[in-house]
């Protein structure tokens, strides 16, 4: 059978690497790989192509017929089938980035006291607030009352949360260090009348003035003058 | 493995093959499977999710699907190059350094071997992932076992790239850097000194120490570059296979497990410390970077937490703890792991309760 065949370790040593080799290509030419990981490390994965490759012509050459005296190679058709999830995986899966899924259950942290978060997303009105300025201010002020009235312009993608009025939604964004595996969210509430309107997960742009409760101790929340729907950045997370 | 090899029967040389590992023959028929089954899932997620599937309880497992498969492949993406470098390492160690050399640089006492091994990740800067390779390479070429457990437990952390990104994190805070260090350093010398004490530490190992299969005594460049090729590419097999395991593991804790849960222990001093060193096992974060995670916990966790956090992580993870066992008995990895959390719990707890 063909499988077993392709499963065979001696066989699986040559298609095996070539193919993690040409999916890293793949996803550095495509640009997916910054859904997955920090643009700081890429290189790394760049690197990692030439040496795949070079494991696989080695591979290929012990296939046509090597001597085994002195050595032997390790049994492992266990290990072919585990190193094929990742290639199912990005074959199968719609490659996309953390979204309201990820924000909604298990990926909520203490906001971050990150001196780095200002600079994390570039601005030219140092007067307007956005996500990741929001994030450092509310370390401080976790109600956000020193900011009332204050301009606000987020572009991050949109929460439907059920603890939300009606005619309000979360704009978020993911922070991300290393990987997806450390990311967390940063994430405002913005009321717009056509709320409901608009889909989980679908970018936006928002701009309008920041409202607090003030004494009656109601969340701060954005009142949108601007909705723009926008098209999914390239670079979906704030990398610092 | 290599310590697994079937015997062969005298007669007709066909292996005989234990009852044990008889059973044991049935697994990759049921991982294969496991894996055609998961591809159906995955088969049918993707045909639901382009058919814009209307029903919410599917829409909610589709949409866990994809927080894992991002952060699986997220892990994935990350630690391979991690791997791959470890890997290497661990070939060029074997092709171009003699048994006899490595034999006269390094120490053969239990302590100096222990001190030794926790300090070489200054010349051997890599993370955990790529460390259990080299450490095995080096229990082959004759290195004393208490160096290759104090090496593979202190590198991940005692390494110049971890400490300055500890100290790039912290802003500058130096009693974070030597903290980490000091509580890693600590850890990796006592466990290295227990496994000494073994009467036969051989019996510790997942593989025979004597295998040294290829001698630094290859004739020319070009074939002792194929021979660096060739190691790497059988223990990138050998190694991966735990990577991918361990990534899937963290993936799915991390997309099913609410972290809401351990982050509400903390200021406690006990619980805190228990709830940060399950996150950092959870996580299973390179420790090049976890010092950035650590630091947006800092508001809410205690000293003591955030340290059992830097040092507990990198010791002992999901990925890293299923690398283990390409190198020592499971009996041995469970000491290792009981050793590491006790002293980490101990270390951290007094620093909670003496600096809060």
């Amino acid at each position: 059978m063909w499988v077993n065949r392709l499963a065979r370790v001696r066989t699986a040593r040559f298609w095996l690497p070539a193919t993690l080799a040409a999916l890293l290509v793949w996803q550095l030419l495509s640009g997916r790989i910054f859904l997955y990981i920090h643009e700081r490390t890429v290189w790394l994965v760049g690197l990692s192509v030439p040496l795949l490759f070079a494991m696989a012509v080695v591979g290929f050459r012990s296939q046509c017929g090597h001597s085994h005296i002195g050595h032997r190679h390790p049994s492992g058709r266990l290990a072919v089938v585990l190193l094929v999830v990742p290639l199912v995986v990005v074959v199968l899966a719609p490659a996309q980035p953390l979204g309201s899924a990820a924000l909604a259950d298990s990926r909520a942290l203490p906001a971050p006291s990150l001196a780095a978060l200002p600079v994390l997303e570039p601005q030219a009105d140092l007067w307007t607030w956005n996500l990741a300025r929001l994030g450092v201010q509310r370390v401080h002020d976790p109600r956000l009352t020193d900011l009332d009235g204050q301009q606000a312009a987020l572009l991050g993608f949109v929460v439907h949360n059920a603890e939300l009025p009606a005619d309000q939604f979360l704009v978020a964004r993911f922070v991300m260090r290393c990987c997806t595996a450390d990311a967390f969210a940063l994430s405002m509430p913005v009321q717009y009348d056509q709320a409901a309107g608009l889909a989980n997960d679908s970018w936006v742009n928002v701009e309008g003035i920041i409202h607090t409760g003030g004494a009656s101790g109601a969340a701060a929340v954005v009142k949108a003058s601007v909705v723009e729907p926008r098209p999914q950045p390239s670079q979906p997370y704030l990398t610092p | 493995m290599d310590g697994s090899a079937p015997r062969l029967n005298r007669a007709g040389g066909k292996p005989v093959v234990p009852a044990a590992a008889a059973a044991f023959r049935l697994r990759p028929q049921i991982i294969w499977l496991s894996l055609l089954a998961a591809l159906a899932l995955l088969l049918f997620w993707r045909l639901a999710s382009a058919a814009a599937f209307s029903l919410p309880s599917a829409s909610a497992t589709g949409e866990k699907l994809q927080t894992f498969s991002t952060v699986f492949l997220g892990i994935f993406l990350e630690a391979l190059p991690f791997l791959l470098m470890g890997v290497l390492a661990s070939a060029l160690v074997q092709v171009f350094v003699s048994d006899t050399l490595l034999a006269r640089l390094l120490p053969r006492q239990a302590v100096p071997a222990a001190v030794v091994g926790s300090l070489l990740g200054l010349i051997f800067p890599l993370c955990e992932c790529g460390v259990v390779p080299l450490s095995r390479r080096l229990i082959r070429k004759g290195a004393p076992l208490p160096l290759a457990i104090s090496f593979m437990l202190a590198a991940p952390v005692v390494n110049p790239i971890v400490l300055i990104s500890t100290w790039v994190a912290f802003g500058g805070d130096l009693g974070m850097v030597f903290g980490r260090c000091a509580i890693v350093l600590l850890v990796a010398v006592l466990v290295g000194l227990v496994f000494s004490r073994h009467p036969n530490p051989a019996e510790l190992l997942a593989f025979s120490p004597k295998q040294s299969p290829v001698s630094a005594s290859a004739p020319g460049i070009r074939e002792q570059g194929g021979t660096v090729l060739r190691l790497a590419g059988d223990e990138f097999f050998e190694m991966g296979k735990f990577l991918v395991f361990g990534a899937l593991i963290a993936a799915a804790f991390q997309t099913f497990l609410p972290r809401a849960a351990l982050l509400m222990l903390g200021q406690n001093p006990v619980l805190s410390v228990f709830a940060l060193m399950g996150l950092a096992v959870i996580l299973s974060i390179c420790s090049s970077v976890d010092a950035f995670v650590a630091l947006s916990l800092t508001a809410s966790f205690s000293t003591g937490a955030i340290l059992a956090f830097l040092s507990f992580g990198p010791l002992i993870d999901l990925k890293s703890t299923l690398m283990f066992t390409t190198m020592l008995r499971r009996r041995a990895i469970l000491l290792l792991v009981v050793l590491c959390a006790q002293i980490v719990l101990l270390v951290t707890m007094i620093i909670n309760l003496n600096v809060g």
